[in-house]
């Protein structure tokens, strides 16, 4: 594990997607998640600036979603890594695993989830892989904590079926924890009762990891 | 697919892809290249990637699009207007198929 923070600033992005966190654990995935891709790829794709272009990337739902999944995580982890690569302590990085492994799982693209339609002949349909990606970028809007995996719990291609939303998540040192899940749980309602049709009847959030800070700066 | 379904195609996937909402498949970001290769940035490149995929069936009178769509409004929104502006070219070219819009991904 590296215990010398490079000054760089943008070593923390550069560690989440390429240092620390051992490949092992995200190629244990699926790669036809992600249409033959891993999220290790599609990393190195990133940090590549996306050169030379690949179309089956670029057109690939599942990929998009990954993509954009790990963008919105190095842009909010890479806050916290600089706060704790300033101490020069060593890390414990199973956090970020985890999330990069759920990122992955969440990309797939799932079960067709309807809309009301009013118009005849017409549907409208969000795939789970979307939904869960609106699930994330409600926990990414909340402070203190991160969007692990997420799961739609019911039959969710049927108008009016109850579900049940079930999160984990992780929090950041400092933040109340009940006050985090609650301002999560509400995130997450808001976002989903915007932008689709699903009847929720509950949402679970259960906070499986805290991430603390090293010992000296509590 | 049959000329007359390649057209239409086309023609929808024009109407799809310029339906506000609809993004493209890019991701804003490049490498800047320098002295300083490690340096990254992230920056708008506003590419015209192909947004939308529209397939065209005369065969079963099916329409079916998949889309990937910003948060500029709520996603049932966009997915109604990209519905209304393939229904109305549907009806303006004497077509009457079924049509199925997905939203496959979402970013912003």
């Amino acid at each position: 594990m590296n215990t010398t923070p490079d000054p760089a600033p943008d070593a923390p992005v550069k560690h989440l997607l390429e240092g620390d966190v051992p490949a092992s654990a995200v190629l244990a995935l699926e790669p036809e998640d992600l249409d033959g891709y891993t999220i290790d790829d599609l990393a190195d794709y990133l940090e590549a600036g996306m050169t030379p272009q690949d179309p089956v990337i670029d057109t690939s739902p599942s990929c998009q979603i990954a993509l954009a999944a790990l963008i919105r995580l190095r842009s909010l982890t890479a806050t916290y890594l600089v706060d704790e690569a300033a101490l020069g302590e060593p890390r414990n990085d199973s956090w970020l695993v985890a999330l990069l492994q759920n990122i992955s799982m969440d990309s797939r693209t799932g079960r067709q989830i309807p809309y009301r339609s009013v118009t005849r002949q017409t549907e409208l349909v969000i795939t789970e892989g979307a939904v869960r990606g609106l699930i994330r970028a409600a926990g990414d809007m909340v402070h203190g904590i991160l969007v692990g995996r997420s799961a739609l719990v019911g039959d969710v291609t049927v108008i009016d079926e109850p579900i049940t939303v079930e999160v984990d998540a992780t929090v950041i040192w400092r933040n109340s924890i009940p006050d985090a899940a609650e301002r999560l749980r509400d995130a997450i309602q808001d976002k989903l009762a915007r932008n689709t049709d699903l009847t929720i009847r509950a949402i679970t959030v259960t906070i499986s990891d805290v991430h603390t800070a090293p010992e000296g700066n509590r | 697919m049959a000329t007359t379904e390649i057209d239409l195609a086309a023609t929808l996937t024009a109407l799809v892809e310029s339906t506000p909402g609809v993004t493209g498949l890019y991701l804003p970001t490049r490498v800047i290249p320098g002295r300083d290769t490690g340096r990254r940035v992230l920056t708008g490149l506003h590419l015209p990637v192909p947004a939308a995929h529209v397939v065209v069936d005369e065969a079963r009178q099916a329409v079916s699009a998949s889309i990937g769509i910003d948060m500029s409004a709520p996603t049932s929104d966009i997915g109604e207007a990209v519905c209304a502006r393939i229904r109305r070219q549907l009806a303006l070219t004497g077509h009457d198929m079924s049509v199925k819009v997905t939203i496959a991904y979402t970013t912003g």
